[in-house]
């Protein structure tokens, strides 16, 4: 058993020092929204999986495609359906599919995957039916959705397995689709259903256990100066060829084709004479394997040179939570493929091969180019007639040596905590005249975060909480125009506006929001949509990179509450700051208050135990937030401590019953604690108590240092088993030894725990924090940990929203 | 065109006269008296078929197809080549101007083999990406050389023994009395093919219409294929990045009930280093698939082998489908109905171009190997391991568990395939010989015996009864040895004459080709006229002595 407190440690004091490191650099949601019943919600009984989307601002519906039903929903407000047609499995088809080894409820059936427009009345239908994926062809008129019952062939369209990703975009009449043409998903392909159709070549160098995410198209014939063809380009992730590693290590992948590819005369017959690939580079902080593309938007520009990729990355590794969004403008993956140096595999004499940088001749026209004025001069008009040589080249070297690498050289948003999902991106003409590129992010636990990248500084203006329960966004679309997101998961479909700025209802949370949808109307007194502000926008008032409330007209008092205080008792003083951002700091007659045998701050409030006369007076919750480097502070609450006559009868509140049981629960949870309670609940706060804490540990650590060279090796597995194993320990060896910086390692567990309950979602304000605090249940290996009752009771306040579960 | 040694009369040695032996005459023939020739100077023979109802004798040889009468007298000859090619032209220069420059190119026979629903020759060559030719079968008339389609190369590869090829559906109703006897041009082809690296052209293997028409656009065209499933399976390209040397050879195709097997060598690629410089290391695969399979679902392959005395035989050289005789049939637990296959191994996993003259002859039942197959099936579709066939797959795929029951005529489905065989297909060692190479092998039924031919590559016939499996020792007797030529080895294919009196053998000097061959027919011949000639032999079966 000591051994296991001593691992846990050694452990737990690497994962502070890495986390306090590190904290700085993730961005947290300003403002929690949670769930709102008054949410527009779509959903059918018995109807799963609503991850399937087409907005048809013409015909004012939102096509919404789920297992075995498609239906068309009022694009103002997805809760009325407007039509619904229902494709199921016959009953023989899944029959045959269980046949297969496939399970009858879950993988044999019928999942709309594809809903694309072919022209104003025909919608082009694909599902997975039964593990033998369908096409169809879908009207929607005089109010009624009617499938035409074509039923053709829907392999390389549509995957057969309805959980694997995959992407497809319709170009006038030729669908694009990149996903798997075999029952085992085992033969990747890229492919374009035409009359020419055209695939990609079976060849690991091609793609390699490739994950597709995204697809767009790209006009860029238009006005090219090379006579150049426009692209489709492909977003996905596969095993890297580059990277000498002892595993497989994925990559993320943006590839292009060319529109007007009709593949080779010899070479490349019916193949793509265009498919280049490039690495995408997204930095994150930590040192880790290349992270993961997830979902990808473009932000088209009227010039097509300076649209931009959002794409959303998170961490290959499941020990990291961190999620990132990096951009790409079109210019740079084109300056890549078009100039870039290519990648040639050599043998070495491992017997192996390795990629590494093309140095010898490139034949001409180049390889993978579209067909422009250069092969036009040559006599070249289609990709028929290219040379050999050039198709050769490219069918052993579609990667580029080079990485695209982001717009700002990293990335836009580092958020910690429930990974993100999808992204939409808006773009918002604020008050000072400038477009503002305002992201929607959907995460695997049902929020959706909406961010800015102001300058460099990454913002999240809030997050919402889109589902009731923790699942994951499966699909976001934007509707610009209507200034509505559309959401989808397992569970339903979601409408929630863009901004909802009546949500902010001073001028400070106005600006201090920093939405650039939103802006202080003088003349209403309302935080309002800058697209519907009553009069001039003289009257308006936005500061969106400063967050500069100074023209706001100054707040009037806090008027104070009288509490009556009864010696001896306990005492909760609530108060709610407005920001996740902002730090609380209590006052009591020019004292600032910190957390101590005595008082005990944490997120909502302040608990004054043990209470004598001598704590009667007036004590101030301020809200001290930093923007760049300006610091806002406001009081947020003023209590009025008065010492308890019995003569005076106190009417029993629902206020007081809550405090009557935060005093219990924080008994139970001080009781476990050290006396001589030393760390905050303040979350900036945290980094310094903790590293007070590690220098503790570090004594404690030296005492243990004769274990410690035979324990490392054992800490390295169990950092590579999951960290979380070593929170385990810390409790079992609290329990059971009670040593003391075990113990107060726990305690940190506790608070962690409490925040979770207490707070928004993971994210404190640049904290250590992360949901990293839940134990894994799932990587427990040989170890027996006490069940998840045992580890919730030496919790204040009851229970750990355990989000690894998600 | 051609050089002057083609355009004289091939001249035709009776050597030795046919000497019909009375059944009953108690001495064993001389190795001289029983056998007649068939000598050509300038090219080299590489096949050989019999047609089973006239007897007449088909030979491929290097710009040459022959037709002889029974007694090997030349009938007709039909030159094939050499024609202006390039190997790099694709499509071939016929089609469109090439960019390579054309030589005068041998065209090296690979496959002959005779389609009795169309009655015609079909002489597949090394021109033209592997062209073939369809050749009636009375005057060897060039009926049709289609080459225009990209499905009409087979292989432009040069080697004339990587290639195998199985007619079916004129079968099917002999096998199957209830069928109705198929229509000329119903017939499918299953080609096997070793492809010299370039899979984006050829498939190894294939099935193919075998239509009426010579000339008809259909000819050759994969029995089924859409965008994504076809009757082909292609080396993937992943597999000659890391193997450039990958190839599957194709020994030997026969059918056998619903099933059309191919016996095959190829890289090993588990022993093999992936650099192109280390040895190699080869392996002998069976290949079934069910005959009317158009989606090629029911591909399985096993490694194929045998082991005698600890010592592991695994490069095959030849084969042989046969029946057993009634004695064979009762040892071996099987009916007289049944096949079996007698197939000669080469020791070891080296050397396939020159295998050591360490050989086995062996003998395997399709019972054996269908039932190890239909097990493999059956565990896969029990969810167990992985489908293990890298060559093919390039990783590992699990094998899926389902309800479905694995019968005896299981064609596979769009899951769990291809199928790879774990374990190696032993064979039961019959007759070992480890100083001449045995290369070539048949077999026929004498009686209740079963008598099988063997030939070597020092040109010796052997002559083996097997009556069971050895030991002891009887059950697999060595009857004779008779040199047939010096020296010389006999080549892979034997055949028998229709009533199995004769035996029909080909024997070559030069079994390496290269292109300096037709050069080489220039040089003189020397006093005794062997040098630098092919032959053709056929011998009289001698009776069984008891």
């Amino acid at each position: 058993m000591s051994l296991l407190s001593a691992l846990s440690i050694v452990c737990g004091l690497m994962l502070q020092l890495n986390f306090s490191l590190l904290s700085a650099e993730y961005c947290v949601p300003r403002k929690t929204v949670f769930y709102q019943s008054n949410l527009k919600l779509f959903k059918e009984d018995g109807i799963f999986n609503y991850s399937t989307m087409l907005i048809r601002d013409d015909l004012g519906v939102l096509l919404l495609g789920a297992r075995e039903a498609i239906y068309a929903l009022d694009i103002n407000n997805i809760s009325v359906q407007k039509a619904a047609v229902y494709w199921r499995v016959p009953e023989e088809k899944q029959r045959e599919c269980t046949y297969k080894g496939k399970h009858a409820e879950v993988e044999c059936r019928n999942y709309i995957r594809t809903l694309h427009s072919l022209n104003d009345t025909t919608v082009y239908v694909c599902g997975t039916n039964a593990f033998s994926p369908t096409c169809d062809y879908m009207t929607f008129a005089n109010g009624q959705l009617t499938l035409k019952g074509k039923q053709e062939e829907g392999k390389g369209k549509c995957p057969f397995d309805p959980f694997q990703r995959y992407s497809s975009l319709m170009v006038g009449n030729d669908l694009y689709s990149a996903t798997s043409i075999n029952f085992l998903g085992s033969e990747p392909v890229i492919l374009r259903s035409s009359s020419l159709a055209l695939r990609t070549e079976f060849k690991s160098s091609w793609l390699s256990e490739p994950n597709f995410v995204y697809m767009d198209f790209m006009g860029e014939s238009f006005d090219s100066p090379d006579g150049d063809d426009d692209k489709v380009y492909l977003f996905f992730s596969e095993n890297a060829m580059e990277y000498d590693f002892y595993r497989k290590v994925a990559v993320s992948r943006v590839a292009r084709v060319c529109k007007g590819d009709m593949g080779g005369q010899r070479t490349l017959q019916r193949k793509w004479t265009s498919f280049l690939k490039a690495r995408l580079d997204c930095s994150f902080p930590e040192p880790s394997l290349p992270p993961i593309v997830q979902d990808v938007f473009l932000l088209r520009h009227k010039d097509w040179r300076k649209s931009v990729f959002f794409a959303v990355f998170t961490p290959q590794s499941s020990l990291s939570q961190v999620s990132a969004v990096c951009a790409y403008t079109v210019s740079a993956i084109r300056g890549i493929f078009n100039e870039g140096k290519f990648k040639t595999s050599v043998a070495v004499e491992t017997s192996h091969v390795k990629w590494v940088m093309y140095t010898g001749e490139v034949p001409v026209p180049r390889p993978g180019a579209c067909i422009n004025n250069v092969a036009r001069k040559m006599g070249m008009n289609h990709s028929l007639d290219l040379p050999d040589k050039t198709l050769q080249f490219i069918r052993d070297r579609p990667l580029m040596d080079e990485a695209v690498h982001p717009l700002t050289g990293g990335p836009l948003l580092l958020k910690r905590g429930p990974l993100l999902t999808r992204i939409v991106v808006d773009s918002v003409l604020a008050l000072d005249g400038e477009t503002y590129n305002v992201m929607f992010i959907g995460t695997e636990n049902g929020y959706v975060q909406k961010a800015v990248n102001f300058d460099g500084e990454m913002f999240i203006i809030e997050q919402i909480q889109v589902y009731e329960n923790p699942v994951a966004i499966k699909i976001l679309r934007l509707s610009s125009s209507k200034g509505q997101l559309y959401a989808g998961s397992e569970s339903g479909a979601i409408q929630m506006p863009l901004c909802n700025c009546g949500r902010y209802q001073s001028c400070e949370d106005c600006i201090l929001s920093r939405d650039p949808y939103c802006a202080w109307d003088s003349s209403t007194q309302q935080c309002s949509s800058v697209y519907s502000l009553s009069a001039s926008p003289k009257t308006a008032v936005q500061s969106l990179k400063e967050g500069n409330v100074s023209q706001c007209p100054s707040p009037g008092p806090i008027a104070a509450v009288d509490l009556a205080l009864i010696p001896g008792n306990n005492i909760q003083l609530p108060c709610q700051l407005h920001s996740n951002l902002a730090q609380v700091h209590w006052r009591f007659s020019d004292l600032h208050l910190q957390t101590n045998n005595k008082y005990y701050i944490y997120s909502r409030g302040l608990l004054i135990l043990n209470t004598s006369t001598s704590d009667a007076g007036l004590y101030f919750c301020d809200s001290v937030e930093q923007i760049n480097s300006r610091i806002y502070n406001r009081t947020v609450a003023v209590y009025h401590l008065q010492v308890f006559e019995p003569t005076v009868a106190v009417s029993p509140s629902p206020g007081i019953t809550v405090t009557k049981y935060f005093i219990q629960t924080s008994k139970t949870a001080t009781t476990g604690s050290q006396p001589d309670l030393e760390s905050e609940d303040l979350p900036m706060a945290e980094n310094q108590s903790d590293t007070g804490k590690i220098s503790r540990l570090k004594v404690a650590v030296a005492l243990l240092s004769l274990f410690c060279l035979s324990l490392i090796g054992v800490i390295l597995w169990l950092w590579k088993q999951g960290h979380w194993k070593c929170f385990g320990f810390a409790q079992n060896s609290k329990g059971s030894e009670g040593k003391r910086p075990s113990a107060d390692y726990t305690h940190i567990k506790n608070r962690n725990s409490e925040i979770k309950l207490l707070g928004a979602e993971a994210g404190r304000p640049c904290t250590a924090n992360n949901n990293h605090t839940a134990v894994d249940f799932k990587g427990n290996g040989e170890y027996h940990f006490p069940p998840l009752a045992n580890i919730a009771s030496l919790d204040g306040l009851g229970y750990i929203h355990d989000e690894s579960e998600i | 065109m051609l050089p002057s040694c083609l355009s004289s009369p091939l001249p035709l040695f009776p050597l030795l006269s046919l000497l019909l032996l009375v059944p009953a005459l108690p001495t064993p023939p001389s190795s001289d008296s029983d056998r007649e020739e068939y000598r050509a100077s300038d090219t080299s023979f590489t096949h050989l078929t019999v047609h089973q109802r006239t007897g007449e004798v088909f030979v491929g040889a290097v710009n040459r197809v022959l037709k002889l009468s029974p007694s090997l007298v030349e009938l007709k000859s039909h030159v094939t080549g050499p024609v202006e090619d390039n190997a790099k032209c694709y499509p071939p220069p016929s089609v469109r101007a090439c960019a390579h420059r054309l030589e005068q190119t041998d065209n090296v026979n690979k496959l002959l083999l005779v389609d009795y629903t169309g009655n015609r020759l079909v002489a597949c060559g090394s021109i033209w990406q592997g062209v073939c030719q369809f050749l009636r079968l009375e005057d060897l008339f060039k009926l049709g050389e289609p080459h225009h389609r990209k499905e009409h190369y087979l292989s432009g590869a040069k080697e004339p023994d990587g290639m195998a090829g199985v007619v079916v559906g004129e079968d099917d109703w002999t096998a199957e009395p209830r069928r109705k006897k198929p229509v000329k041009g119903s017939s499918r082809l299953f080609i096997g093919a070793a492809i010299d690296g370039k899979s984006e052209y050829f498939p190894t293997l294939s099935s193919r219409k075998l239509v009426a028409d010579e000339e008809s656009d259909n000819m050759f065209l994969l029995v089924y294929q859409d965008e994504f499933v076809s009757s082909q399976i292609k080396i993937p390209s992943d597999t000659l990045s890391t193997y450039p040397a990958f190839d599957i050879y194709y020994v030997y195709g026969f059918s056998s009930r619903t099933y059309v097997y191919f016996l095959t060598l190829q890289l090993d690629t588990q022993l093999t280093q992936m650099d192109a410089g280390g040895e190699k290391f080869f392996t002998s695969k069976i290949v079934r698939i069910c005959s009317n399979d158009t989606e090629f679902y029911s591909y399985v392959e096993f490694p194929l082998g045998c082991t005698k005395d600890g010592v592991e035989y695994r490069l095959v050289q030849a084969a042989y489908k046969q029946k057993p005789g009634r004695r064979l049939a009762h040892a071996l637990g099987l009916s007289e109905d049944d096949d079996i296959l007698f197939v000669v191994f080469s020791q070891g996993q080296k050397n396939r171009s020159n295998p050591p003259r360490e050989t086995v002859l062996c003998l395997f039942t399709l019972h054996d190997i269908n039932l190890a197959m239909r097990e493999r099936i059956s565990s896969c579709y029990r969810g167990e391991g992985h489908l293990t066939l890298p060559w093919l797959l390039n990783k590992e795929l699990h094998c899926i568990h389902t309800p479905k029951q694995i019968g005896d005529d299981f064609c596979g489905q769009v899951l769990n395939q291809p199928l790879g065989g774990l374990r190696v297909i032993e064979g039961h060692p019959l007759y070992e010989d480890r100083t001449e190479g045995m290369g070539a092998v048949a077999a026929y039924t004498y009686g209740e015996h079963t008598v099988v031919f063997v030939g070597t590559r020092s040109g010796q016939l052997k002559k083996i009864r097997v009556d069971g499996i050895p030991p002891p020792a009887q059950n697999a007797l060595l009857y004779e040895t008779v040199t047939v030529v010096e020296g010389k080895p006999i080549l892979r294919d034997m055949v028998f004459s229709p009533d199995h009196q004769y035996i029909y053998l080909l024997s070559d000097r030069q079994r390496k080709f290269n292109n300096c061959h037709f050069l080489c027919c220039h040089y003189p011949i020397n006093t005794h006229g062997h040098h630098g000639s092919a032959h053709c032999w056929r011998f009289q079966d001698w009776k069984i002595w008891k």
